[in-house]
């Protein structure tokens, strides 16, 4: 089976917060199945407007959205499968590991038994099998991004949209400013 | 974490809409990338592309380095034109400008220049080197060039011993293909 090469599809889309300035200029983007994009630019450009759009938290002020061929306006947000690392991350603080992660599954009504396995797998893959009972609080601020990638990851989403999952590492700025 | 994403998206497919505002980020772990700027995509290639074939200033400058040079067409043909520059004049390759007496900025990656090039070149230019700094795998050298006094080169340490020294007069090449005459900044 070929992949879906307009798996996302992003025509001719506007966004305007305040009716005046577009913030998002006739945006035409086409992502495949499988496919790795990145939105890379300066503070400002609009990056997170568009996962905010793709996600279901905006809405384009024109154009469309289509998520495999279907307009995104027609699919509620729950059931896009769009799993999402914010731009801080947040984890819930309040909740263990294993809590933040099962959620998304809870929300999705996923017996606690197949929750059980997707959770070890979401874990595994991130490296932090064993870390189920511990508080957000608890874990360095790589691990809580690895959790965070994990609770995006666990409910087998078919698109998953990371905003700077990376950004709260000094790394960054340091590799930015490199020469 | 960059490589446990990348490896993670590898391992189960899954299509992932990355945003970022560190250059490193994107280039390693994507499949293609999209510059945006002001609301707009400025351009949309593979991470070699992009680097290696930026469209406009723009891009050129905001990933990775670039030696700029403004300067105006005075010739220009199918695949190359004629700028000339405050210190004379460069090959280039026309990639947005089309016609004579047109304004635009000439892009040359810092690796792209060498010293004391082997190979023909039809760029070749003398500068003065203003500053040498080591970084371990290469050095870092700038220059004053064609009234750039902030031409950067890239050399390998594993080059044979040129004659990098500061206050030092050197003889620099490119290829016009490696030279983007781009839109003015
Ligand atoms: N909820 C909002 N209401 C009004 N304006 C907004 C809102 N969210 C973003 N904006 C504006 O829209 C523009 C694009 O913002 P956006 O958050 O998409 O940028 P970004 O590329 O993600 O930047 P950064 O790299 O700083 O996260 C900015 O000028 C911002 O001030
Ligand atoms: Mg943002």
């Amino acid at each position: 089976m070929s992949k879906n090469k307009e798996f996302v599809k992003f025509e001719k889309v506007d966004k305007s917060y305040d009716g005046k300035i577009l913030v998002v200029k006739d945006l035409n983007l086409d992502i495949s199945e499988g496919e790795f994009i990145t939105m890379l630019g300066p503070s400002g450009s609009g990056k997170t407007t568009c996962l905010m759009m793709l996600a279901g938290f905006e809405t384009p002020t024109n154009g469309e959205i289509y998520l495999d061929k279907n307009p995104i306006s027609n699919i509620p947000p729950h059931k896009r499968g769009i799993g999402m690392v914010f731009q801080n991350y947040a984890l819930f603080p309040h909740m263990t590991v294993y809590e933040n992660l099962a959620f998304p599954l809870r929300v999705r009504k996923i017996s606690k038994d197949d929750a059980d396995k997707k959770i070890d797998k979401a874990l595994s893959m991130v490296s932090l099998s064993g870390f189920e009972n511990r508080m957000p609080g608890q874990l360095s601020g790589g691990q809580q991004q690895r959790v965070a990638v994990a609770r995006a990851l666990v409910f087998d989403p078919s698109v998953v949209l990371m905003d700077e999952p990376l950004g709260a590492l000094d790394k960054k700025f340091k590799r930015k400013h490199a020469i | 974490m960059q490589y446990e994403i990348k490896h993670i998206h590898e391992s189960i497919g899954v299509t992932v809409v990355y945003v970022t505002h560190d250059q490193g980020e994107a280039l390693t772990m994507s499949n293609r990338i999209a510059v945006f700027n002001d609301g707009k995509v400025q351009q949309l290639s593979s991470p070699d592309q992009l680097y290696e074939k930026p469209v406009n200033s723009f891009v050129a400058e905001f990933i990775g380095e670039n030696n700029t040079f403004a300067g105006e067409v005075y010739d220009i043909s199918k695949d190359m034109c004629k700028v000339k520059v405050n210190g004379g004049e460069i090959l280039a390759n026309p990639i947005s400008v089309k016609t004579k007496g047109e304004k635009t900025t000439v892009s040359i990656r810092p690796e792209r220049a060498l010293i004391n090039p082997k190979s023909s070149m039809d760029n070749n230019h003398k500068g003065k080197i203003e500053e040498v700094i080591y970084h371990g795998d290469h050095t870092r050298v700038r220059l004053s060039l064609l009234g750039n006094s902030d031409f950067i080169l890239k050399v390998p340490n594993s080059s044979e011993n040129l004659d990098i020294k500061l206050g030092n007069t050197i003889n620099i090449g490119w290829n016009s293909q490696d030279a983007r005459a781009l839109d003015p900044k």
